[in-house]
Formats: structure tokens, C-alpha cells, sequence
């Protein structure tokens, strides 16, 4: 079986500095695959070169069969591809739960019409789309905000929105960015539980994290960048006794 | 006494137009930042066309009121189709208002070319006898447009928020960077929000010239009225809109008996303005939306 | 019935345009012919914009004014030719248009409304050209180079308030709108009230040009229990009274502004007209009973024939004023043997003249001509227009 998401050869550089430098990276379906590095590591610009918000100098993403260079970043929803952000990107003026059902916007059939005229379809499917918002937001013990405005929300928590409703999309593949930024080690411990029932439930992951206690605890394959190079691609296990890991990223922390 | 609630009643009357404009302005701008003066134009246009077709076709002039929904929403959508949407790409926000500026023009010169430098009017969608109550005399008609108003508001905010088009619309209003990231198609929610206007537009248009005479000049009239309406509600806001429309005409209509009706309709713009300086962004606006 | 109720206009959808495209293809053609030895007069009219209504009118008048005039041999043996042009109702455009003629035109007639007028007024100064200005808005200076067409507000006000007076009609209500004519309007007939021993003001209001409903301001004035009433409007606010006194229940005679007196507008108020619905006019609308003489009376006939075989309905406000400013430009031009800068003294010598609207009095002070005595009172009906009476 091939893998869901295949990174070959990407690459990026920013005034004449490398970004991200010939990485290769491979997805394999229903794990998930931890992106570690320290500051400026080029993180964040490889979620961005897979998810179209910045395009690649060179290289090829390819997701479930599709090509994903030189696409929309709005786009990838209709493919099965949600992301979160560092710094979460919900719309303001809405409630949590209308950020989370945004999320399972696309499913939604009905059109204007019947929208206008508020037939049973519509009525069913906005029912419907409700219920599951709020299971999500149960699942992500964040049902106390449910009708707080998301932007009100500490940082940690409209991550955890983000979360939710990137789940509401019922993605193939997730990508989280940071998700454990700000919460604090009790919180940390349920976002594990948490993203590790989304696994159980087939989805896919790719998390940037700085948590190494999270990364180490959930996923089953660490990528270690430094300089925008891919200087480490294993299991977390051998990742940790990885000698220029530890030089690079976890050199004090050992 | 008796005359004194008649005055407002018609302020109330016109208020019910100026709310009306305020509101499709207002739905437009809080979707597309597009501030579209060419909905008083709009207005005036739906009214002559119902008037044509009532006295050309012979239909009753109810019955011109769904057509002209129905013809003036799809007529905006392709309107910001063809001409603002592609504008809006290329133009700043100031160069856009000249376009809708424009727009305003070019609907005033369609009904001089189309309907001459003359007043017209058509009868009322039920019965012409007005009805007395309490010594006040309220045509029919008047029930007909603040039915008008209140569908509109009343629709517009099932739709904004009973409905998934409604949440995705209000999706694209608040941030439509990350409406688009969630899959939302912004451009067609834009076109969604030119159609509603276009429905109002229709509304105000062919329910309000069974009361009045209306010809060409009166486009940029409304299109002020519309606008300080809109602005003084807080742009973007619906309720305010509504709130500064009905608050116009009230005023135009209670300083109306005791000056004279340029000075009261000066008047009434500088108290709604004066509100300005309070609060910057409006009865009912978000100092978000002004600083954005 | 007067001679003037013939056909009305039907309500064309887009004759407007057809009618505009017809005047720009002769404007054209008129330039054309604009060489060799010829006198010209510049016609500026509005025919396109809000003064349309009144523009399309003057440059038919002037142009039949014109062929007649060259029909009896020219002005001094040469033909007279009218260079026309279009001010879209807008001051700068008048004075843009005014420009491109200096030079080319022995006078200047139109524009059609008091702001083009106005504006061009220092051009015609200090080019010392003529100017028979269409408008009756405008006030002339004494000597100066402008005139002003038909009669002042105040004289048709004044023969108004006679005209009710002798009626038994005492109590007079007086609804306006806000803008410059209106607010003349209600001037002259405040000063016109005043002047009359036993008149009385009763009730007044103003309503603004974009006002959907004009119902309180008519209880307001109702509630002083007015024996008639005058609205000094036009268009869409002239309706919107007449609407609303229906409405309130206010029946009593109404008179409007001359600004009215066309066909396509009492078309378009005919359900809402009140009974009666009188108008101050000049001549031109008069039954030719009432004409004071035989030579007017073929002078009348003459043109109101002409224009209705040319046009296929009868005259309204614009041509006559313009076919007057064209004959009155034209024997000034003929006295001073073809030299505009003479032109304006023997202007000012024309005295007893006849035109349709009115005969003419001419001095140096007085640069319109007309009066009182040129004013009836007609009626208008779903057929036209009536000869009421008021002729002295």
C-alpha cells in the first residue's frame, strides 16, 4: 500500500537562504508522523509547501493521488486534507460551535434555494451538522466555550478549536501545527488521548511540535529538521538516542 | 394629535425605503467591503419596471412585486458578476466606490432614456381607500411596505443564522481568508449577498411607488438617504441598518412640521452624524469593522 | 374647448431616445451647413439629463422659428442658420458648448434652465453676444447682454391670486418643494397674497423633491382650512401632492407652476388630478378667442399648425419660448443689419411685438418683456389643456 502522503525533493528558500532543503518525507496511512527541529528549522515552511500557502522552488507532494503543488490552499478540503494553525486562524464573529461546523461546510448539499426557503433537507442537514459540532467539541472538552465567540478564547484553546474543526472535515489526513503550544501538562495528556482515538479512528496525522513528551507519546515515526534539512527519520525510540538529534534539538534537554 | 402621528407615520414610510437601500447596502458591504451606492438607483429602477410592466402587460401590481424579486436578484448577481466582482480584483476600495458611483449614474440615465424625465406611479396592491383608525388616515400600502421591511429583516436573519449558506456567509463576512480554508467558495457567497440586495432593491422599488411618484431623479436621493442610513447603523450591520433607515425618516418626518423640509432633512442627517462622533462605528457597529 | 386640447402624447417607453438621436443627426447636419455668408444664432438646449423634457421642445421650436423665417426670405436676403447643442442640463457643459460657438454665432439662445443660464452669462458679457436666455428663472441685469424668457414667477402668482379672487376664493394654502423653484414659487405667492387687499395665507409647508409622502404636510395645511391650494412643484413631487390630497381628503382647487404645463406630465397624473388643477399660462395655451387680435391670432395659429403637422402633437412649454427667442434674435439682428454687437441696443427698441407666448415690451430695463398681462389661467384635464380665464 502506498503511503497517504509522499514528499519528494521539496524545497524553498527564502533571499537566498534554504527554508527548506531537498526533503523527502513519507506518510504512511492511519499513523502519525511528528515533525521535530528547533526554532527556524523550517517546520512550519514545509506544512506550508504541502498545504499550498507558500509554493516550492522544487519538488513534488503528492496526497492520495492527487498533486498537490500549485494548488489552493482552499482547495484541499474537498480533497480530505484539513490543517491547524500556530496561531489559530478561526473566523472572529462566530461561536466555537459555528467555527466547528464550518468545518463540515463542504458536506453540506443544500443549495440557496432551499436554504432560502428552509426545506426539510436543509433543516435536517444544518440538525445534523450541529450534533456532530458538538460531539467534537465534547470530544475536545471544550463544550463550557461552545457558544463563546472563538476568538475570545485563550490561544491553547482556539487551537484545540482549530482541532475540532479540522476533525469536523472528516480529513483522510490531518496536519497540526503546534497543537499543544500553551496548555498545560494535564491539558497536553488529554490532547494525546485525544489525538490518538483520531488515529484509532483512521485519520491520519502530521504534527509540528515542540512537546517532546507529546511527540514521544503519540506518534509512530519522528522527522528531525535542522537548517531546513531532514537530519533524522525513525521511530521516536531510536530518534532520542539519535546522536545529531541530540546535538541539534535536544542537546540541553537530555 | 392625530396630525402629529400622521407625521410619523410618513416619516415612517420613507423611513421604511431608507431602511430597505441601508439594508442591501449593508448586506453587500458586510460580505464584500463593496460599498454599492447604485442600490438607491436599483430602488428606483425595480419601481419603474414594475410600473411598465403592470400598465403594459396589464398585470396586477401584486403580482409585479415576486417577478421583480425574482428579475432583480438574478439581474445583481450578474451585475457584480460581470462588473464588480472583476472590478473589485484590480480596484482599491476607494476607485470601487467610484464604480458603484458610476453604476449609480448609469442606472439614473437607463430610466431617463427608458421612462423620460416624468413621475410615475401604479395603484396599490390592495385597494386605493386608505384606512381609518384614530382620525389617522394609513393607506393600505403602508402595511404592504413595513411587511416589506420586516420579510427582509426577518429572512435575512433566518438565513444568516438557520441556515449552512447563512454560516458560511457570515463565515466570509467576518474573515474571508479563512472562510476560503474551510472549502467555503467566498466568491459565490459574494454573489449570494448582490442577490439578496437585488431582492430588496425589488421590494423597496415596487412596493413603495404605489404610495408615491417616483422618476429618475430620485436615484441619488435614495442613494444618500441609503447611505447615511447604513453608515450611522454601523456598515455591515443589518439591525443597524434598519435602525438608522427608520430613524431617518422619522426624524425628516417629526422636523418636517415644524421647519422647512430641507432644513429638516439637514437637520436630521446632522443628528444621525453627530452619532458618528460618539461612536465612530455606528449605532450597532463594531469599532472592528471600522478600523478594517 | 380650446385649440390647444388636440392629441396627447401617448406614453412611449423609449421615444425619449429616438427623439434624442433625431435632434443629435440634425444638430449635425446644421453644423455642416454652418459656412459661408449666413446670420447664425447658437441654440444650447438641454437634450439630455433632467432638462430634457424642456430642451427637446426649444430646439423643435427654434428650428420651426427658423424655417419660417428663412421661408420669408432670411434676415435681410440671408438665410439664418441655427447651430445647436446640447448642455445634458449641466453648467459647465453650457459654458463649454457657449464657448465652442463664440466666434461662430451672431447671438446665443437657450440654455434651457437658470444654472446653464447663469453660467454663461459673463461669456455673453464679455463676448458681447445676445444671449435670449430660455429659462424664466433667470433675472437680467438691466443693459446687460442677457434676456430672460416668458414671464417673471411673481406675474403669474399675482394674476393667479387675482384670478381666485374673483372667484370668491380668499384662504389660500401653499405646498412647495425644495429647490430653487420651489422656493421662488413660494415667494411670489406669499408677496402676490400679501399685495391683494382681503387674501390670506392659510396654511404653508415644503416638502423635499425625494419625499415618498407629502400626507402630514397637506393635514398641516388642511387643518388652516384653505380654500384652494398651491403647489409650486414639478414632476415626481407634483404627484406625490396631488396623491396625497386624495389621501387626506383635501378637495379644493389647485394651482401648480407653468413648469408643468406639458402633456406627457398630466398623462402621467391623470388619475390623481384634482378638480381643477389650474395653471397660469402664458398665450401659447390660451383659447384663441381670448387672443386680443386677428394678427395673433393668425401668429398662434400659424405656429401651433406648423409644429403639429411637423410633430403630430401639440406644443407644450419649450418650443414657444424658443420660437419667440429665435424671431425676437432674428429682427434684432435684421434692425442692426447683421451686427451682433449692435444687436443688444436694437433688442431693447423692439416694443409691441408679437409673439406666441406673449407681445413683446422690450427697454433697456426690462429684458424679459412680458407681464401680468400676458398671463391666463387654463385648466388641465385628462385631454389637455383649457382656457379658463383671467384676461384683463
Amino acid at each position: 500500500m502506498s503511503p497517504l502522503l509522499t514528499v519528494r525533493g521539496l524545497s524553498r528558500s527564502f533571499g537566498g537562504v534554504a527554508a527548506v532543503q531537498s526533503v523527502d518525507l513519507e506518510v504512511e496511512q492511519g499513523t502519525i508522523r511528528a515533525v521535530i527541529g528547533p526554532n527556524g528549522a523550517g517546520k512550519t515552511t514545509l506544512l506550508d509547501l504541502v498545504t499550498g500557502f507558500t509554493k516550492p522552488d522544487m519538488g513534488t507532494v503528492d496526497f492520495d493521488g492527487h498533486q498537490l503543488v500549485g494548488r489552493s490552499p482552499r482547495d484541499l478540503p474537498s480533497l480530505g486534507l484539513m490543517r491547524t494553525f500556530q496561531s489559530a486562524r478561526l473566523v472572529p464573529s462566530l461561536t466555537v460551535r459555528e467555527n466547528v461546523m464550518l468545518g463540515a461546510y463542504r458536506f453540506t448539499r443544500a443549495r440557496f434555494l432551499s436554504d432560502a426557503l428552509r426545506l426539510p433537507r436543509t433543516r435536517r442537514e444544518e440538525r445534523e451538522l450541529r450534533s456532530r459540532a458538538d460531539e467534537l467539541i465534547g470530544f475536545l472538552d471544550l463544550t463550557r466555550f461552545a457558544d463563546s465567540r472563538a476568538t475570545d478564547l485563550p490561544a491553547g484553546a482556539q487551537r484545540l478549536v482549530e482541532v475540532a474543526r479540522g476533525l469536523a472535515g472528516a480529513p483522510k489526513l490531518l496536519l497540526l501545527d503546534e497543537p499543544a503550544a500553551g496548555l498545560d501538562d494535564s491539558e497536553t495528556r488529554e490532547l494525546a488521548d485525544v489525538l490518538h482515538a483520531v488515529r484509532e479512528g483512521g485519520v491520519t496525522m502530521v504534527l509540528i511540535e515542540h512537546n517532546m513528551s507529546l511527540v514521544l507519546a503519540i506518534s509512530d515515526q519522528v522527522t528531525v529538521m535542522d537548517a531546513g534539512k531532514v537530519i533524522a527519520d525513525d521511530v521516536p525510540s531510536t530518534v532520542r538516542e539519535d546522536a545529531a538529534v541530540r546535538k541539534a534539538y535536544l542537546g540541553v534537554a537530555s | 394629535m392625530s396630525d402629529y402621528l400622521q407625521s410619523i407615520l410618513g416619516g415612517l414610510a420613507d423611513g421604511c425605503v431608507y431602511a430597505l437601500i441601508a439594508l442591501g447596502m449593508s448586506v453587500i458591504y458586510s460580505i464584500s467591503r463593496i460599498i454599492s451606492l447604485a442600490q438607491g438607483g436599483f430602488v428606483v429602477l425595480a419601481a419603474l419596471c414594475a410600473v411598465s410592466l403592470q400598465s403594459g402587460l396589464g398585470i396586477s401590481p401584486l403580482a409585479t412585486l415576486p417577478i421583480m424579486v425574482v428579475i432583480f436578484s438574478v439581474g445583481m448577481i450578474g451585475v457584480a458578476q460581470i462588473v464588480i466582482q472583476p472590478a473589485a480584483k484590480r480596484a482599491t476600495p476607494e476607485r470601487l466606490l467610484l464604480v458603484t458611483v458610476g453604476m449609480l449614474q448609469a442606472v439614473g440615465g437607463l430610466l431617463l432614456i427608458g421612462w423620460g424625465n416624468l413621475p410615475y406611479t401604479m395603484p396599490a396592491f390592495t385597494g386605493d381607500a386608505p384606512v381609518k383608525v384614530a382620525g389617522l388616515s394609513l393607506p393600505t400600502q403602508y402595511f404592504w411596505l413595513a411587511g416589506a421591511l420586516a420579510v427582509s429583516v426577518l429572512g435575512l436573519w433566518l438565513l444568516l443564522t438557520k441556515t449552512d449558506i447563512g454560516l458560511a456567509m457570515r463565515a466570509t463576512a467576518s474573515n474571508p481568508g479563512a472562510a476560503a480554508l474551510q472549502g467555503i467558495r467566498v466568491d459565490r457567497m459574494r454573489l449570494i449577498a448582490f442577490g439578496l440586495a437585488g431582492a430588496m432593491a425589488a421590494l423597496a422599488g415596487t412596493t413603495i411607488v404605489p404610495i408615491t411618484f417616483l422618476q429618475f431623479t430620485t436615484v441619488t436621493p435614495y442613494a444618500v438617504a441609503g447611505f447615511i442610513a447604513a453608515v450611522v447603523g454601523g456598515l455591515g450591520s443589518n439591525m443597524g441598518a434598519v435602525t438608522g433607515g427608520l430613524l431617518l425618516g422619522l426624524l425628516q418626518g417629526v422636523f418636517g412640521r415644524y421647519w422647512n423640509a430641507d432644513l429638516a432633512q439637514l437637520t436630521a442627517i446632522a443628528l444621525l452624524v453627530a452619532v458618528l462622533v460618539i461612536r465612530p462605528q455606528g449605532i450597532f457597529g463594531t469599532p472592528e469593522r471600522v478600523r478594517r | 374647448m380650446s385649440a390647444m386640447t388636440a392629441t396627447r402624447p401617448r406614453a412611449r417607453l423609449f421615444g425619449p431616445l429616438g427623439v434624442a438621436a433625431a435632434l443629435a443627426l440634425s444638430g449635425c447636419s446644421a453644423v455642416a451647413a454652418a459656412e459661408g455668408e449666413a446670420i447664425r444664432i447658437g441654440l444650447i438646449a438641454s437634450q439630455t439629463g433632467p432638462g430634457s423634457q424642456l430642451g427637446i421642445g426649444e430646439v423643435r421650436g427654434a428650428e420651426l422659428a427658423v424655417e419660417q423665417i428663412n421661408a420669408d426670405g432670411g434676415v435681410n436676403g440671408q438665410r439664418l442658420e441655427l447651430i445647436t447643442a446640447d448642455d445634458q442640463s449641466n453648467p459647465s457643459q453650457a459654458v463649454l458648448q457657449a464657448r465652442k460657438m463664440l466666434g461662430r454665432v451672431d447671438a446665443f439662445v437657450g440654455p434651457s434652465t437658470s444654472g446653464p443660464c447663469k453660467a454663461i452669462g459673463p461669456l455673453a458679457e464679455s463676448a458681447q453676444v445676445v444671449n435670449y436666455c430660455l429659462s424664466p428663472g433667470l433675472k437680467p441685469e438691466p443693459g446687460g447682454w442677457q434676456w430672460s424668457a416668458s414671464v417673471a414667477t411673481h406675474d403669474l402668482t399675482s394674476r393667479l391670486v387675482d384670478y381666485w379672487k374673483s372667484q370668491g376664493i380668499t384662504r389660500i394654502g401653499l405646498l412647495t418643494q425644495t429647490d430653487s423653484s420651489g422656493a421662488e414659487g413660494a415667494e411670489s405667492t406669499k408677496a402676490a397674497i400679501d399685495a391683494v387687499d382681503g387674501m390670506e395665507l392659510a396654511g404653508e409647508a415644503t416638502f423635499s423633491p425625494d419625499a415618498v409622502s407629502v400626507t402630514a404636510q397637506l393635514q398641516q395645511i388642511a387643518r388652516h382650512e384653505p380654500q384652494a391650494l398651491v403647489v409650486w412643484a414639478t414632476g415626481a413631487g407634483a404627484g406625490v401632492a396631488f396623491k396625497g390630497m386624495g389621501q387626506v381628503g383635501l378637495d379644493v382647487p389647485v394651482a401648480t407652476t407653468d413648469g408643468n404645463l406639458t402633456y406627457a406630465f398630466v398623462d402621467r397624473v391623470q388619475n390623481f388630478l384634482p378638480d381643477p388643477l389650474l395653471i397660469p399660462a402664458t398665450r401659447d395655451f390660451w383659447d384663441p378667442a381670448e387672443y386680443p387680435n386677428d394678427e395673433v391670432r393668425e401668429i398662434e395659429a400659424n405656429y401651433h399648425d406648423a409644429y403639429v403637422a411637423a410633430h403630430g402633437e401639440q406644443p407644450d412649454f419649450g418650443p414657444g419660448v424658443a420660437y419667440d427667442g429665435v424671431h425676437l434674435v432674428a429682427e434684432a439682428l435684421e434692425r442692426a443689419e447683421g451686427d451682433a454687437a449692435q444687436a443688444r441696443a436694437e433688442l431693447e427698441k423692439i416694443t409691441d411685438f408679437d409673439g406666441v407666448v406673449g407681445t413683446y415690451n422690450f427697454s433697456r430695463e426690462d429684458h424679459r418683456g412680458l407681464a401680468e398681462k400676458d398671463v391666463a389661467i387654463v385648466q388641465a384635464t385628462k385631454d389637455g389643456f383649457e382656457f379658463i380665464g383671467g384676461v384683463e
